[in-house]
């Protein structure tokens, strides 16, 4: 039935945001991660990539293409103390920048209630269709 | 008989459902970049199908016609990676489409219930 399309277009931009919420909150717990477990520098930034992708009955639901690596230079700060610090006291600092993650987070945010609301009035259509006649 | 005076009526529903379609669409890829929102003119698909529905004086109802002509709706702000969905637009227009689905829904409903009276005899 059509509305259950409605719903499941609106479903795959749920999973969409909450796949980039979650990449989001993993460069702002990384902010200051100067080292990684794979030991070669600092965290760099990770982002999303979404892609549309055609549905049936031709409408397009929403992919994360891809996390890709924000490919931004890290910048380098002059804090001496620093463990991290090399020979001329520079640190390597990672290439997160905590506000622009604050605002992706809310626009995440933002887009996740727009599909929950398309959700609730395309149930509200099928509930009025099966009232149909009573 | 009856089918002339509610196949239209069916096929708006189904003109409603589809436009919903086509905006929970546009809002799920409301961060895709170079997504272009789309809509159709569901007035102009409602008047096709009551006029399809007076030339089957027949009463055999509405035949399901070709899928309705989509534009692309113009960019309000567009951004630079070519993104046109503007979620403010897409929402009011998915309430509005809501809303006239209960209304024709509605409509449905009262037509049947007089044919359930004559019928009955209004008992």
């Amino acid at each position: 039935m059509n509305l259950f399309t409605a719903i499941k277009v609106s479903a795959t931009a749920l999973e969409a945001q909450k796949v980039r919420m979650n990449v989001s909150a993993s460069n702002i717990a990384n902010a200051n991660s100067t080292r990684t477990a794979e030991g070669s520098g600092p965290y760099r930034r990770k982002d999303v990539q979404f892609a549309a992708h055609l549905m049936d009955e031709g409408v397009y639901g929403v992919d994360v293409r891809a996390i890709v690596e924000d490919e931004r230079p890290f910048p380098r700060v002059y804090d001496p103390g620093h463990p991290d610090a090399d020979s001329e006291g520079l640190v390597t600092r990672p290439n997160v920048n905590v506000i622009e993650e604050m605002v992706n987070m809310m626009t995440a945010t933002r887009a996740y209630e727009a599909n929950v609301t398309a959700i609730n009035n395309a149930r509200a259509m099928v509930q009025k269709a099966l009232e149909l006649g009573q | 008989m009856i089918e002339r005076h509610i196949g239209y009526l069916e096929k708006f529903l189904d003109i409603l459902s589809e436009r919903q379609r086509v905006l929970s669409s546009n809002i799920a890829n409301a961060d895709t970049p170079g997504f272009k929102a789309r809509d159709f003119d569901f007035r102009a698909e409602f008047r096709k199908a009551m006029d399809a529905d007076l030339e089957n004086d027949a009463g055999e109802g509405v035949s399901t016609s070709a899928s309705p002509l989509m534009f692309e709706t113009p960019a309000i702000s567009p951004s630079r990676d070519g993104n046109t969905v503007s979620m403010e637009v897409e929402m009011s227009k998915m309430s509005e489409n809501t809303m006239l689905y209960s209304v024709m829904a509605r409509v449905i409903s009262m037509k049947l219930r007089t044919v359930r009276d004559a019928v009955t005899g209004g008992r």
